[in-house]
């Protein structure tokens, strides 16, 4: 890992001299302004920097011929940063993504409507076939399902539509059923 | 350094007392037993040796390495000059 630093003062290049002697390796010597110079060094070395020119701010009764500032992150390392501080935040987005998509899978309720009397031999056959509430719902035995629901005594017309996670069976009598 | 003793064959290599160096032109300029940096800018760049200086010219430069007397200038160097000494 590596830190921008920028050093500030009278002749800066003079401060990059005294690093150098102090065995930093700096990179990408850059000179922003006539007193200022960015750089980068390892993370490990930034303790050290600080130790030679501490940053005035936090030390108000130290002199320093030159203050040093980390600059933040850019770039990948910025995203990498963002992303470690929202680690919570991205976590829970997935659970709730992994939950979402199960959640779609699965049956969470049954709802019966039409001929509503016949709500529970719907639901009896229904969990003869595995589908009950919190079970994955599949398509494979509707077929089946839904004439084993025909054969039930006066229904004409029967249908299973999965409404996001509520499986709607449609039940209606034949109209010229005798009760 | 073995990258110093390929380059040691061609014509961009330059060696003066205690300090070696090369030279490619419009790209980069390396330099051995560098002793301090001096002032620079994006035009020049002077650079001490225990017995010499020299002003690196050129475009664009900027340090890429300065560690433990090695010095990297990249950018479109044009010129090396001997500021004063041997």
């Amino acid at each position: 890992m590596t830190e921008r630093v920028l050093i500030e003062g009278m002749m800066p290049y003079r401060a990059l001299n005294r690093l150098r002697r102090e065995g930093i390796c700096l990179k990408n010597v850059q000179k922003v302004q006539k007193n200022q110079i960015l750089f980068t060094v390892d993370s490990k070395d930034i303790e050290k920097i600080f130790a030679i020119y501490p940053n005035v701010c936090y030390n108000s009764g130290k002199y320093t011929p030159y203050t040093t500032r980390i600059l933040p992150p850019t770039g990948r390392k910025k995203a990498w940063t963002t992303f470690k501080k929202r680690a919570g935040l991205w976590l829970g987005g997935v659970i709730f993504l992994a939950l979402t998509l199960l959640s779609d899978t699965l049956v969470l309720r049954i709802r019966v409507s039409g001929a509503t009397a016949y709500t529970q031999s719907v639901i009896e056959i229904l969990g003869r076939h595995g589908l009950e509430p919190y079970k994955p719902y599949t398509t494979e035995r509707v077929d089946i399902i839904s004439a084993e629901i025909l054969r039930l005594d006066g229904v004409g017309f029967c249908s299973l539509k999965k409404v996001g996670s509520t499986l709607v069976v449609e039940v209606q009598t034949a109209p010229f059923h005798e009760k | 350094m073995r990258l110093y003793d390929e380059l040691a064959k061609s014509d961009a290599f330059l060696a003066f007392t205690g300090a070696r160096a090369i030279f490619l032109p419009l790209r980069a300029a390396y330099f051995e037993g560098v002793k301090a940096l001096g002032d620079f800018s994006e035009q020049r760049i002077e650079v001490c040796f225990s017995a010499c200086s020299i002003a690196v010219e050129g475009e664009g430069l900027s340090i890429g390495k300065y560690t433990d007397g090695d010095l990297c200038v990249l950018g479109k160097v044009r010129t090396l000059s001997l500021l004063e000494g041997v």
